[in-house]
């Protein structure tokens, strides 16, 4: 299996030659460089995507946008971040101030944590783990605790609505978005993610997307319920700035509300990328990844982000074009629609490749 | 149950459909629509000014032509918020005005004081950028010497 | 059911929430997301209009009269203009009557946008809103072109008008309600009205009946969504506009109830449509020159006497009653609004619904916070 830190590990150590003293900095630096390349890597593309979704969103509006800092604005998300950083950091007097501190950073970390197992093509993959997609399934409901964890202690009642509408609402699409991941899997037979990556091809017909009809509705479940899990319109209850002031963020301020966004953009981006992964072939070019030359591999890179960039702009378009479900319709959509589509195509999958011996709809026509 | 059946597919169907639709829309802004923002104050366009992106009626800023006025004070009688203060000193044989204030942080622009000057001598301008760091300097003096008042020529005339 | 009841919740929704549009205060007693009551307090934004009405003479009291609905000065210049000239018998232009048709119409259809757009902003839809803002937006250039100001027009005055149409008015107009009507509210419904999670927001919600809206004196759009077809402009007509053909819009229950939120906001989309038919209407009929003001002595006093008038405003019947001692300031002059009532009423309906819904319901009302306090 490939894994950044081990490969990081290896290299130092075949550098400086194994003894019982470096090894501790070998172990420390195999660690902690995979972490720096997760954070900056989410850090630059999350602040590029509030950037994009920021010009998006005027050009739907007829504005223009930001279009100040540097060419065409574009550094409009540093001159922010730099803002944010500045500001007073802002604790209220009766919050709880040590889950209030903490929560921006666990919010934070479950992406980061996702992140690791996100395949950006080619062999640019922190960490290959056999288990990569239910990981990633399974660090991303660690954002609820730190939306409860914060609206709880902001000792707030907008915030503490907020927290829990959040709870309520990841934990429900947590399961059609988990179902119509497992269609996939029911092809693939396994959850590494770069395995599943190689197991489709580089043309639309190899796509699991357009695997059988089932996998194709599984597609657009997994996306709606992917925007219900990152709180985007219109879904996005936990913060609904017209009914619940701001949320679960109501009482915060400067670099830990920074930190909130930073995390609802990077969901973005990991959403994305994990759609684009398991149903829309992610970078493959139809080379294997490890073995073909730096030119190749670093065009999986482009293929992946190609497909990554329009599905992000998805998210996007749609928040700047719908209104905001009802708490309860939300949840009668999850638990009436959501679950049961995404659980028969889970089942009608099964039985198609039951009957045609585990191969695609492409592979009938072209006999 | 076949009704209901109908109905759960016929709400898919129409939750797509117009979903669709909306998006279609806003795609289309997306694509296509200019932006209509007016980037004041630095990139108006070619040799604009804050002047031409106001109509001619604009209200903005009051001025005095102090040349015309006959120092009636009837602007003064009339602001419903009394934002205008005007002294008149007889110096000699004339009347003179000693002075003609304007608050324009009171003022709220409604005009009456301009439809109201017989002689049309406060008129608005079209300038409307006030933003100052202190509130003093919108008390605007039309009048830095006593002037002689322009005799009521206008009213002989229609008279 | 009720022992399932845990313990009340109270929020405090306001003054400065971002949904209740302007300075307004609810106090909601809520179960969870499920509310009890939401008791409206209003009076933050009361400015004693009425009071300064004793202490200037009639026509320096225009200005002030902008601000009593600052989305639709035009209709509130022209109910206070109105009044005085029934109290004092004077005689308005042809062409200013024209002239204050076209502008109040104008203004509501300004209004109605912004109304629109506020309810869908709160739903979180931000697009309509800005692209409704956007239409505001010529509407504003129409009116600054006319009179120089693009909120608090002031442009009425007792006894006509202040300024005559500019050059160019008519076409601007016509070209303005042209693209109102046939093409921008057909691209606002498909974008926003018939979007099925807007009407399943907006269906059954907030449900009015006509007999309740009578009881509780609703007036404007919100007593027409609940399908009582009573409007000024047709059952009492003023100024001119028994001339005009236009109809009243009133609900049936489009999607969901007679009386719910669809109601009333559709009754304002329909608004839209019938003020541009009364504004072509009003263009074709202006006469082309003419005197637009009639010429009031300097020190204006109107004789003893009491009056009330009522207009119809964007946000329903306006009532000016004015009581004159023949001086030159008014004796008393009470003012009666739309949104008053209909603040009340938002209370009434918001017994056992959601949080989002009320926040749904204030929208759906359009309550302006000036105007219930003035």
């Amino acid at each position: 299996m490939h894994n950044l830190a081990e490969i990081i590990y290896q290299f130092l150590a075949g550098r400086f030659g194994q003894s019982a003293l470096l090894e501790p900095v070998f172990t420390l630096a195999a660690y902690l460089i995979p972490c720096i390349v997760a954070l900056s890597l989410v850090s630059v593309i999350s602040g590029l995507l509030t950037y994009f979704e920021r010009k998006v969103s005027a050009d739907i509006q007829n504005r223009i946008g930001p279009n100040r800092v540097g060419p065409y604005g574009i550094f409009q998300f540093i001159a922010d971040g730099v803002k944010l950083l500045m500001k007073e950091d802002i604790i209220p007097d009766a919050a709880d101030r040590f889950l209030f501190r903490i929560a921006p950073y666990i919010v934070l970390s479950s992406t980061f944590l996702a992140v690791i197992v996100v395949p950006f093509g080619g062999p640019f993959i922190i960490a290959d783990l056999d288990i990569g997609l239910i990981f990633i399934v399974v660090v991303s409901s660690l954002v609820v605790v730190g939306f409860l964890m914060s609206g709880w202690a902001s000792n707030n009642k907008w915030a503490l609505l907020g927290g829990i509408r959040s709870a309520a609402q990841m934990i429900s699409y947590e399961i059609p978005a988990a179902l119509s991941l497992l269609t996939v899997i029911l092809i693939t037979g396994t959850f590494s993610m770069q395995q599943i990556v190689m197991k489709q091809g580089p043309w639309p017909w190899d796509w699991f997307i357009f695997h059988n009809p089932f996998t194709f509705v599984a597609f657009f479940l997994f996306m709606i319920s992917g925007l219900a899990e990152i709180n985007r319109l219109p879904f996005d209850f936990p913060e609904a700035e017209s009914e619940l002031v701001s949320g679960y963020n109501t009482e915060y301020s400067g670099m830990r509300f920074g930190i909130f966004f930073l995390a609802e953009f990077a969901n973005i981006f990991v959403s994305a990328s994990i759609t684009a992964t398991v149903f829309l072939g992610g970078g493959n070019i139809g080379l294997d990844p490890y073995t073909s030359g730096i030119a190749p591999q670093l065009f999986m890179v482009l293929v992946f982000f190609a497909k990554v960039v329009p599905l992000c702009f998805v998210t996007i378009w749609v928040r700047w074009s719908l209104p905001r479900l009802r708490l309860d319709q939300m949840m009668s959509m999850c638990w009436k629609y959501f679950i049961p589509l995404s659980f028969s195509c889970l089942v009608l999958t099964a039985l198609w490749l039951l009957a045609f011996n585990g191969n695609g709809v492409f592979w009938r026509i072209s006999g | 149950m076949t009704n209901a059946a109908a109905q759960y597919f016929r709400n898919i169907k129409d939750a797509v459909r117009t979903t669709a639709k909306g998006m279609k829309i806003t795609l289309k802004y997306w694509l296509r629509e200019p932006a209509i923002t007016i980037e004041y104050p630095d990139r108006l366009g070619e040799g604009r000014t804050a002047d031409d992106i106001v109509q001619d009626r604009f209200r903005g800023f009051l001025r005095l032509d102090s040349s015309i006025c006959i120092g009636c004070l009837q602007c003064m009688k009339t602001c419903p918020i009394d934002c205008i203060l005007i002294t008149t000193e007889k110096i000699g044989e004339e009347r003179h005005l000693t002075r003609f204030d304007v608050d324009q942080s009171k003022c709220m622009y409604c005009g009456l004081c301009v439809e109201v000057c017989p002689t049309s001598a406060i008129t608005f301008s079209k300038r409307f950028e006030g933003a100052c760091y202190d509130i003093r300097e919108l008390c605007i003096s039309h009048i830095h010497q006593p002037a002689p008042v322009a005799k009521p020529k206008a009213k002989e005339k229609e008279g | 059911m009720t022992e399932f009841l845990s313990d009340e919740m109270v929020l405090n929704m306001g003054p400065h929430h971002p949904s209740t549009h302007g300075v307004l205060r609810f106090i909601l007693q809520t179960d969870g997301e499920m509310m009890r009551r939401a008791i409206p307090d209003v009076g933050f934004l009361h400015r004693g209009i009425e009071k300064i009405a004793e202490l200037l003479p009639y026509q320096a009291f225009m200005p002030y009269t902008d601000r009593i609905d600052y989305l639709a000065s035009i209709c509130c210049n022209f109910g206070y203009a109105l009044t005085v000239e029934r109290l004092a018998q004077i005689e308005v232009p042809e062409k200013a009557e024209y002239l204050r048709v076209i502008s109040a119409e104008l203004t509501r259809i300004g209004s109605h946008f912004v109304g629109l757009g506020a309810l869908l902003l709160d739903l979180g839809a931000v697009t309509p809103f800005v692209h409704a803002l956007r239409e505001r937006e010529v509407y504003n250039d129409l009116m600054e072109s006319l009179c120089g100001a693009r909120l608090t027009h002031n442009y009425v005055r007792i006894g006509g008008v202040s300024y005559d149409e500019p050059p160019g008015f008519r076409e601007k107009t016509r070209r303005f309600i042209d693209h109102i009507e046939y093409e921008f509210l057909d691209e606002f419904n498909e974008l926003a009205s018939f979007n099925t999670i807007f009407i399943n927001r907006m269906k059954n919600v907030g449900v009015i009946t006509a007999e309740d809206a009578i009881e509780h004196s609703l007036v404007g759009p919100n007593l027409r969504g609940s399908g009582v077809k009573h409007d000024i402009r047709k059952n009492d007509p003023y100024s001119i506009y028994n001339r005009f053909n236009f109809d009243i819009p009133v609900g049936h229950g489009k999607f969901g109830t007679m009386g719910d939120c669809y109601d009333r906001y559709w009754v304002r989309v329909e608004e839209v449509m019938e003020s541009c038919r009364i504004i072509r209407q009003a263009l074709e009929l202006m006469p082309e020159t003419g005197p637009v003001r009639t010429k009031l002595p300097r020190v204006f006093k109107p004789p003893k006497g009491e009056i009330y008038v009522r207009t119809e405003c964007p946000r329903g019947e306006m009532g000016f009653y004015l009581i004159s001692d023949g001086g030159k300031n008014p004796y008393r002059l009470k003012i009666r609004t739309g949104s008053f009532s209909a603040a009340a009423m938002i209370g009434e309906v918001s017994q056992g619904v959601m949080v989002a819904d009320l926040v749904t319901i204030i929208g759906s009302f359009d309550v302006v916070a000036p105007e219930i306090d003035r």
